[in-house]
């Protein structure tokens, strides 16, 4: 076997002694950028069946390890929602081998292992077997203070060859709120940083950090409970692991770990060798800076060349005073999270097929914020935006290479959640998070529509807790948790919906709510190929609903559409972002969050799909019949005949009031036969001045290839509220319907914006009106 | 007498029964999907013409002390979706439940493979139709004062409704129902009210444990199912009854033992795999081992399962891998079993981008089955690589009832796998077996460590067509003391079925936190025992030997998952005091999560309790029959190869019917019968026992 020696980030940057003299941010970069590095190519000669035996057994061993973690931690976020990662690393900190309910943690963690051994190798202190080291800041591993790592080496003859580490969210690490925080103005108010320490000395918990850390936050014993937990997940994968190090000559694990991310880098480029070259561009919105209601832009554009993959944020708006900021290893993490549930699927998500991706975005923009910004709300924020967008482009790209398996209308592109704390109903200090908007939807494909109220790209092994474990747990009482009509893109097949949740406030004098996330005044989930974007979320305070003391009918009143519930108090219109404020007894708070990107035009919906979702519920009658052009019997059953007629009109509607195209051609060139298939309406065929975009509906001819579709097609501007996405602030946001100008087909349907990021931003305080 | 056993499997019904004396009969017939009972008669048939003596069937059931039986009427139900239309009655504002899951329905009884197909994975389509849920409003808190009283014109209306709709069971889980039922009661009341026969399953009575997705699911799937169970158990009863069996059919029950009343009906949901586990109960017993892992290998999975300090244990909830039956989260006790897609038919695929091979999850299953079948199957498998070794007789596959391919799985290796590698076929396979041991200790490892057990404190059962194959490789990988290779490995459910005890289990919620109400606690254990008993009288089962065990479900305040902590007999309920029970928490504690996990500084919270009852009953003691010993050792030889170096050595091939006790037979060597082959190593030394079960001591290797 060859002597492996798994390259250090420093060998190919002049040495750990040349990094010394970089300052502490430039260092985070590099590490960072280092989870993207192309790594050499170097063959390892291990026998196959060695070498299987070997992966099956530390995947075995960080399911052994994350079965602890879960068990043992004291945050419901590990236990309830799943939100853990266990990596094993090579030597050098690349991850080979991923458990993670929450994927996105992955690109920081790398450089997470990266720092211990920058801070520790060539201390005396060193790094000796049985050792474990702690390390939460955000601008290192990406996300926010509550998500710390442990991880502990593993030794073979002396010398390191593999890394374990477990990373979990734990609820509270002494930012300026309970459970964290919403409108911090820079990283000092987000709670305790420890850039790295170690916090085990061979086997022993020091015990002068923890003294640290208990006084420092809310909930000193559950912090140290979910450190511990950590540190127990660590120890079981890496005994287990130990044990084949030692039956093993020393080269032997790095040799499978090497192997192992070169398999995954060549199974990665392999599928990108079957996807033509292109260049995808979306732009999508946020609605608040983190301390006022402001728009801001993410414009990325994905290009493929080769067996490469480039994401370019040039247009991006700049970073936020507010905590809608990200940090690199976030946003590389997101994009992380987005190849690996579209794409990538068939593969273990190690390290390896990160080489086929680069990305340019520039420092001091919302996806590479400048230390010290505030960032709490990364996460709920930008990375979830991320999340969608990237989906988005990447179907984009998979289907052209006929990769349909991976084609997905975007998942809902912004999260809401709720940060809470005070008193508990024990009379106990508390503070917490609850993830009930964990159960967003998935978007339409060209199969089917996407899942309801399931699932959130950056955790998707995430779920929400029960509604009786949350009352146990906090002075809350919940007068319902329901799927939420028209809550999701429109399609041929439309997005998954999502829900919405009313919660009073249950036997507690000091309570707290705040809200974290982005999307209640503009939509973040595009459609994709004419489908249509999903709705806004929605937050409220009813105060003085006082449920429980309620007559029956008054109280069953309440359980009605959401006007019932704002009617029954004095009702305030809550922004995406939110800081603390007291709650009373009796007092509601209600959240309703988004579903999944629709997937082709809602017209080409079959009208029986349409009417079952009537009849559920989860389509209104009036979207029914405007949207999707259906008509309905008093029976619930699809009149067909009414329903192509309404249809026709509609098509007919979009073309009449459209804007035509300017290229001044009367007819339409007919094709004979639509062509190759490049999105759900339009395939590219060949004419005698060239190649052509056709429209698959009715087989004509749209633009050339060489010539814009937008430019060429019928467009029609929609104000938000046309399809019925009241919250959307039409002030900002437009719909743009690009129509096949002879069928009168959506061949895309666009989100954009009425300002751009060249006029100077506009902000405001004021919580709108209801 | 005879104490007697049936298990309806996928490709056989297995029926075994155990004379007075100890001896050992097996029965078998194809399962007859169609109609179940067909089959389970045919092979109660087949089970008296081998108990010789022109012993006819009813003379059989005349005779039968005891009858067993595991039905999977229940499971089939489920898994085809074929089952009542449901009626299902929710607290108003929860009507979506059932579709939301909680969003764990979305990965729940997923594979971790299948969980990395993000954008075709769907939530399961619930049992009940949206149109037939029906919400109720009302509601209680956690402390279970009711908040908002049910109004009853209201709710008739709601029942009415449903049972406008022709539902043909109705299923009720309201909020808080477990701390205070009087909502689910009064609706059950109304319910008979408008309808006498509508069958009801009621959250309050079914499963009243906090966590009302999981208690949903169980009252929808036991409603979904229940009919069909029912029917199925009583038209056997009677079918066995007039053929002259003179006691009440038993059945497996899926949280262990058995039931001689007609059980809840989600109770027989995934009992099957549960009969080799009380076969390993009874065993571990009879040979004085208390702690034991038991192993399950068929064509398709690996079932681990472990039998700790002489007991079953039971599952506990985590995310989505126990307590999941089919696609759903449930709240209903079951043994801890758990399956992984490895067995004899796991395919195993070449892999270009690492040159190596790939093995499973999926499985060639029993059709097409392996290549060496000659059914269709074109993808090489465990079982193929077994043949292609030579550790399977050809002319005794299945009793020699079939005829098998072996150049065709020759051919299948070489060209999928051995050729894109550039090895031999004989090395390919000898990798494929290697690598299917791996997986199967890995599986043991990874439910040990989850459990907080330690392998070196237990010995090894292995049973099913493929255990006795592997087990000797995985036992040792695994670290076990000792490695049983079961006699009769092939119906070890059936017998499990055939000598189970009756068991009943009851759960309760109680909410508590330090300082503990210790006579609260008292009185809330004492109640549940008292039910246990008056269940058992009410099985006609008064003047037995009950073994009653109490439980306690305890966590560190601020973790949301509990650790179900064993009264020891020692302790009387009437002492127990809290330190006592603080001290049996962070002994159970420590020990399932290692030194060092405990924390001095945080407090505790009860959060539920259990009691289960067992009535012990006199069984006959199992014996190995040894048919003749003159013939003991014919010499009889096949050529195998167990490692490349070596080669194909010529091996030793025993008899099962012809070991002696206290035989040792040296490896490499296979012990053969009728449906099971067993595999000792090349340098293991193997022992034969009174039961005829062979034993390798792994310390001694």
């Amino acid at each position: 076997m060859h002597h492996i020696q798994a390259p250090l980030v420093w060998d190919s940057l002049g040495g750990a002694k040349g990094l010394r003299s970089k300052n502490v941010d430039t260092l985070f970069e590099m590490f960072t950028m280092d989870a993207i590095r192309p790594l050499p190519n170097e063959s390892v000669d291990i026998d196959p069946v060695d070498y299987e035996i070997a992966t099956n057994r530390l995947i075995a061993s960080l399911r052994e390890g994350a079965f602890t973690l879960a068990r043992t931690s004291s945050s419901p976020l590990v236990t309830e929602c799943g939100e853990y990662m266990m990596g094993l690393f090579d030597a050098a900190g690349h991850i080979a081998a991923v458990h993670a309910g929450v994927t996105s943690h992955v690109i920081g963690t790398q450089g997470g292992i990266k720092y211990i051994r920058y801070c520790y190798e060539n201390d005396p202190e060193g790094i000796k077997p049985g050792d474990q080291f702690a390390l939460n800041d955000p601008y290192l591993l990406g996300q926010h203070t509550p998500d710390m790592l442990i991880a502990r080496p593993i030794f073979s003859g002396g010398r390191i060859v593999a890394w374990v580490g477990s990373l979990t969210h734990t609820l509270e690490m002494g930012a300026k709120d309970p459970g964290g925080a919403a409108d911090t103005t820079d990283i000092f108010q987000e709670g305790l940083r420890i850039p790295c320490y170690k916090i085990v000395r061979e086997g022993k918990l020091d015990e002068h950090m923890c003294r640290l850390i208990r006084r420092a936050v809310r909930s000193p014993e559950a912090t140290i409970l979910d450190i511990t937990s950590k540190i127990a997940a660590n120890n079981v994968a890496s005994e287990r692991i130990q044990e084949m190090v030692d039956a093993r000559a020393p080269d032997f694990l790095p040799g499978v770990l090497r192997k192992f991310i070169g398999e995954i880098e060549h199974k990665a480029t392999a599928l990108l060798a079957r996807i033509p070259d292109g260049r995808w561009e979306t732009e999508a919105h946020l609605d608040h800076n983190g301390l006022e209601n402001m728009l801001s832009f993410a414009r990325v554009a994905l290009e493929k060349k080769g067996q490469k993959l480039h994401f370019d944020f040039t247009g991006t708006s700049d970073q936020n005073p507010g905590p809608i900021n990200t940090v690199l290893a976030g946003t590389i993490g997101a994009l992380y999270s987005a190849l690996i549930s579209i794409l990538f699927q068939d593969i273990h998500p190690n390290r390896g097929l990160m080489s086929t991706v680069s990305v340019n975005v520039r420092k001091g923009c919302l996806f590479n914020a400048s230390y010290p910004s505030p960032v709490f709300a990364s996460p709920a924020g930008p990375m979830t935006l991320l999340s969608s967008i990237a989906t988005n482009l990447i179907s984009q790209m998979a289907m052209t290479g006929e990769i349909v398996e991976s084609v997905c209308a975007p998942w809902r592109g912004n999260f809401n959640s709720v940060f809470q704390g005070g008193t508990d109903q024990f009379g106990e200090p508390i503070g917490t998070l609850t993830m009930d908007a964990n159960a967003g939807g998935t978007g339409g494909t060209p199969f089917d529509d996407g899942d309801d109220s399931s699932a959130f790209m950056l955790a998707p092994g995430s779920i929400m807790s029960d509604v009786e474990m949350l009352e146990e747990c906090y002075p809350l009482l919940y007068l319902y948790r329901r799927q939420r009509q028209d809550s999701c893109g429109h399609g041929k097949f439309r997005g998954g919906v999502g829900g919405e949740a009313a919660v009073a406030i249950h036997r507690t004098n000091n309570w707290k709510i705040g809200f974290r996330g982005l999307g209640t005044q503009v939509t973040t989930t595009h459609g994709l190929f004419g489908g249509l974007p999903a709705d806004c979320s929605a937050i409220r305070v009813v105060r003085g609903v006082n449920p429980a003391s309620l007559e029956t009918s008054a109280f069953g009143v309440l359980l009605g559409k959401p006007e019932a519930l704002v009617a029954a108090g004095t009702v305030a219109k809550v922004n995406s972002i939110a800081a603390p404020q007291s709650m009373n007894p009796g007092d509601v708070y209600y959240l309703a969050w988004t579903g999944g990107g629709g997937y082709g035009d809602p017209l080409h919906r079959l009208p029986n799909s349409v009417a079952l979702d009537v009849e559920a519920g989860l389509i209104s009658k009036k979207s029914c019949s405007e949207i999707y052009g259906v008509a309905i019997e008093v029976d619930g059953s699809v009149d067909q005949s009414r329903t192509e007629e309404l249809r026709q009109s509609i098509r007919h509607m979009r073309l009449e009031s459209a804007i035509p195209p300017s290229d001044g051609r009367a007819q339409p060139l007919r094709f004979e036969e639509p062509g190759r298939a490049i999105t759900d309406a339009l395939a590219v065929a060949s004419a005698t001045d060239g190649e052509w975009y056709v429209c698959r509906h009715c087989a004509s001819g749209v633009s050339r290839t060489d010539q814009a579709i937008r430019d060429h097609a019928a467009t029609r501007l929609r104000d938000p509220a046309d399809i019925g996405h009241m919250g959307v602030r039409s002030d900002w946001q437009n719909y743009r319907e690009i129509l096949c100008r002879a069928c009168g087909s959506l061949l895309e349907f666009d989100v954009i914006s009425v300002l751009s990021p060249e006029t100077p931003a506009k902000t405001d305080t004021a919580d709108m009106p209801v | 007498m005879y104490h007697v056993g049936v298990d309806v499997g996928g490709t056989f019904t297995d029926s075994v029964a155990v004379s007075s004396e100890g001896r050992v009969f097996v029965g078998k017939s194809p399962t007859t999907h169609e109609q179940i009972s067909r089959g389970v008669l045919a092979s109660l048939e087949d089970l008296a013409s081998k108990i010789g003596g022109d012993l006819t069937l009813n003379e059989l059931l005349a005779q039968c002390s005891y009858l067993g039986n595991g039905t999977t009427v229940g499971t089939n139900a489920l898994v085809t979706r074929n089952g009542a239309k449901l009626g299902l009655i929710l607290t108003a504002g929860f009507e979506d439940t059932p579709f939301i899951q909680r969003a764990i329905g979305r990965l729940a009884g997923l594979t971790e493979k299948q969980m990395q197909y993000q954008v075709s994975l769907r939530q399961p389509k619930p049992l009940v139709g949206r149109k037939c849920i029906a919400g109720v409003i009302e509601r209680v808190d956690r402390r279970g004062e009711i908040l908002q009283a049910m109004d009853e014109n209201k709710a008739r209306a709601v029942v009415k409704s449903l049972l406008d709709q022709d539902v043909e069971a109705i299923a009720i889980s309201l909020l808080w129902s477990f701390l205070n039922p009087v909502h689910e009661k009064k609706l059950m009341e109304i319910i008979r009210e408008l309808d006498r026969s509508i069958p009801i399953s009621a959250s309050h009575e079914l499963s009243p444990k906090i966590r009302e997705n999981a208690r949903c699911n169980t009252v929808m799937i036991d409603a979904f199912v229940g009919a069909r169970v029912h029917h199925y158990l009583r038209e056997l009863q009677n079918q066995l009854a007039t053929g002259g069996l003179k006691k009440s059919l038993a059945t497996m029950q899926c949280f262990g033992g058995v039931s001689f009343s007609i059980p809840n009906a989600i109770s027989t949901i995934d009992s099957g795999p549960v009969g080799g586990v009380m076969a390993s109960k009874h065993l571990a017993g009879v040979l004085g081992e208390p702690n034991v892992i038991t192993t399950d290998v068929g064509g398709t999975t690996f079932d681990v399962s472990v039998i700790w300090q002489n007991n079953e244990m039971i599952a506990r909830e985590f995310f989505g891998a126990a307590g999941v039956m089919d696609r759903f989260e449930v709240a209903m006790p079951r043994v801890d079993i758990q399956s992984t897609g490895a067995g004899g038919g796991t395919i195993a695929r070449f892999d270009p981008a690492s040159q190596s091979i790939k093995l499973g999850p999926d499985s060639a299953g029993s059709s097409p089955g392996p290549v060496f079948f000659g059914r269709g199957g074109t993808e090489p498998t465990v079982a193929d690589a077994w043949m292609v070794l030579g550790y399977l007789d050809p002319n005794r596959f299945l009793g020699g009832r079939f005829s098998v391919d072996i150049e065709s799985a020759t051919a299948a290796i070489k060209e999928k796998l051995a050729g894109p590698m550039g090895k031999s076929v004989v090395e390919t396979a000898l990798g494929i077996v290697e690598l299917a041991n791996n997986h199967m200790s890995d599986a043991i490892k990874v439910f040990m460590t989850a459990r907080g057990l330690d392998t070196r404190d237990f010995v090894l059962f292995a049973f099913g067509g493929g255990g006795p194959m592997h087990a000797a490789a995985y036992g040792k990988i695994s670290g076990v003391k000792r490695t049983y290779m079961l006699a009769n490995s092939s119906v070890a459910s059936a017998l499990g079925i055939g000598l189970a005890d009756v068991k009943r289990k009851r759960d309760a919620t109680l909410l508590m936190r330090e300082p503990l109400d210790m006579s609260e606690l008292r009185a809330a254990l004492e109640k549940t025992r008292g039910q246990i008993i008056e269940d058992f009288s009410t099985e006609g089962l008064v003047d037995v030997s009950l073994a009653i065990r109490h439980f306690l479900d305890i966590r560190y305040r601020g973790q949301i998952h509990e650790l179900t902590v064993e009264l020891p007999d020692t302790v009387s309920l009437e002492t127990l005091d809290e330190s006592a029970l603080k001290a049996l928490f962070v002994e159970r504690y420590s020990k399932t999560y290692g030194d060092g996990s405990t924390n001095e500084g945080t407090g505790i919270e009860v959060v539920g309790l259990g009691v289960e009852g067992v009535a012990l009953s006199a069984k006959p003691s199992v014996r190995h029959d040894q048919k003749s010993t003159a013939d003991r050792q014919s010499g009889a030889q096949r050529d195998a190869c167990f490692n490349i170096n070596e080669g194909y050595v010529p091996t030793l091939i025993y008899e099962h019917s012809t070991l002696a006790s206290g035989q040792s037979i040296a490896g490499p060597a296979f012990v053969q019968s009728d449906y099971s082959t067993m595999l000792v190593l090349p340098g293991q030394q193997a022992r034969v026992d009174h039961l005829g079960n062979v034993i390798i001591d792994h310390r001694d290797e």
